[in-house]
């Protein structure tokens, strides 16, 4: 199966998928505390060999949870960060001075994979009123919850490259192609330490299973009933 | 768009990585090296000739796919035996044994919220190519299978050893 | 004191409302982190409130919901998710829950809630 995005159906996702991101954006500032700021989305058809690299070098090791979505649109919710910065989150949210936290045990993995969920569901929310928009229409629309109801999250400390495999790619993994939706937070202009270390960075994936994949790359701009 | 068989490199000189889904075979001294998460990494070497290979294969069955056939057990083997046989010009045979790498799966517990799923790729991965190797009468000498976490690994051509990393873990020879 | 049971599958949520709790008066008499754990704890535990979240593996917070209110008509159900879509909130008031709490909360609206549904007022 080969797939295409044309340039008009990509920045229609992208402006519907930004506000999906906004609404991450708000819950994720009013949860810990801080601005945070949307700085891109990405929509983009990638290669199955180049999945491996999508979340930087494949051997990087990172935090990251996932969310897998069941019902009208289904696929997978990561939210990543990188090592040091998800343990300055845990820092943040336990109101601890940062860098006081430097192992993921049971309480800090909840704290990461909590704060997936209220990021996730936001997300979620946001992309909601659009659903007929993005090519599913109202008809389905049963009056049931399960419509865009996601899975708890699951936290990995792994490879980038490994956790492509094991939380995005263990839903879609006849596709030789996926969808990337990406969109990176950044804390507005400052980074989150005096410490020197990296600025508080966030990077919010969806990769859209096959069924959903297909919707969205089809060409019409909106498809009514 | 996408080439089957062998990939270019994107390591150093004397090491090359294998993409998800493709397959790269070397004579020593090249190091060949992938990383697998639920996907399982086929290595085949051959002692005598010190040429080996990787396969990283992301699915049991190709269903009659050709295009990538390093994606699939089924079609994974016979395209990695082929490669390395296109190495050797002249006898001896080539004479290979396997060892198995990677499928790790993350959603055991969460098996019965999608059915669809299966249980876990991995697990398929393994047993379809153990199947396909023991027709074949492969040999596999080694394995490092399941649990719930990635594992880079590095081929050594010149020696057949394979060294595997896993996130916060001491390497480990296989 | 009054008792509350606390239902998430997050540890750091549930030491989260728990410190509201207790705050406003409450007393933690026990907590779930999923929702078969929620219904029986809640049959044992008999307690005054609940707050239950909606996505938790095993059993999701709305089936836990029914559930509850099937073995105690009467069960004070306070749902607290981040699934802020309508029809959750709908089928939550539908199910029998008395308030829907969006995640991430204001401290102070949990506060006051649980103080308004019987901390304080009605403690010791």
């Amino acid at each position: 199966m080969s797939l295409k995005l044309t340039p008009q159906r990509q920045e229609h996702l992208t402006g519907i998928f930004a506000e999906g991101a906004a609404g991450a954006s708000r819950a994720l500032s009013q949860w810990l505390g801080r601005p945070l700021s949307l700085a891109v989305t990405a929509v983009e058809l990638v290669p199955l060999e180049g999945v491996a690299d999508l979340l930087g070098p494949a051997e990087t090791v990172i935090a990251a949870c996932s969310m897998t979505l069941q019902g009208r649109m289904t696929g997978t919710i990561l939210l990543i960060f990188r090592d040091q910065v998800g343990l300055e989150m845990v820092d943040l949210l336990i109101g601890r001075p940062l860098g006081t936290t430097t192992q993921w045990g049971e309480l800090e993995q909840s704290a990461a994979r909590e704060t997936t969920n209220i990021v996730g569901c936001a997300y979620l929310s946001a992309l909601a009123r659009h659903l007929p928009e993005l090519g599913f229409f109202a008809t389905e629309v049963d009056a049931s919850v399960h419509g865009l109801l996601p899975s708890p999250p699951v936290f990995f400390h792994d490879f980038a490259g490994s956790v492509i495999e094991l939380a995005l790619l263990e839903r879609s993994l006849e596709l030789d192609q996926v969808l990337l939706i990406e969109t990176h937070f950044a804390r507005d202009q400052q980074p989150v330490t005096t410490s020197g270390s990296e600025p508080l960075e966030w990077t919010l994936l969806f990769l859209p299973g096959r069924e959903t994949l297909e919707v969205l790359t089809a060409p019409g701009e909106s498809q009514h009933p | 768009m996408l080439n089957p068989g062998s990939v270019p490199s994107t390591g150093g000189a004397d090491e090359r990585t294998v993409a998800i889904g493709r397959l790269a075979v070397a004579f020593a001294p090249m190091r060949l090296r992938t990383l697998v998460g639920s996907c399982v990494a086929l290595v085949l070497y051959d002692r005598t000739l010190r040429l080996g290979g990787i396969a990283h294969i992301v699915l049991p069955d190709s269903r009659g796919a050709t295009d990538l056939p390093a994606k699939y057990a089924d079609t994974a083997v016979p395209a990695l035996l082929a490669e390395l046989r296109r190495q050797v010009t002249q006898p001896p045979a080539l004479n290979v044994s396997a060892k198995l790498i990677g499928g790790a799966c993350m959603f055991q517990s969460q098996a019965a919220l999608n059915p669809d799923l299966g249980l876990n790729v991995g697990q398929r991965n393994h047993e379809a190519l153990d199947r396909i190797l023991a027709d074949l009468r492969i040999p596999v000498v080694a394995r490092d299978l399941g649990g719930n976490a990635g594992r880079r690994l590095t081929l050594d051509t010149a020696t057949g050893i394979v060294t595997i990393k896993v996130p916060g873990g001491e390497d480990y020879v296989l | 004191m009054k008792r509350i049971l606390i239902v998430d599958d997050a540890l750091f949520m549930r030491k989260m409302i728990g410190g509201v709790a207790a705050e406003a008066g409450w007393s933690v008499v026990g907590e779930a982190e999923d929702g078969a754990q929620a219904v029986a704890l809640y049959e044992t535990l008999r307690p005054d409130l609940v707050t239950l979240d909606l996505v938790m593996p095993v059993m999701g917070g709305l089936d836990a919901l029914r559930k509850i209110r099937a073995l105690d008509p009467q069960a004070q159900i306070v749902v607290v998710s981040a699934l802020d879509q309508k029809e959750a909130l709908l089928e939550s008031i539908e199910g029998g829950a008395i308030d829907f709490v969006v995640k991430p909360f204001q401290r102070e609206r949990v506060l006051s809630l649980l103080g308004k549904l019987g901390g304080k007022a009605a403690g010791a």
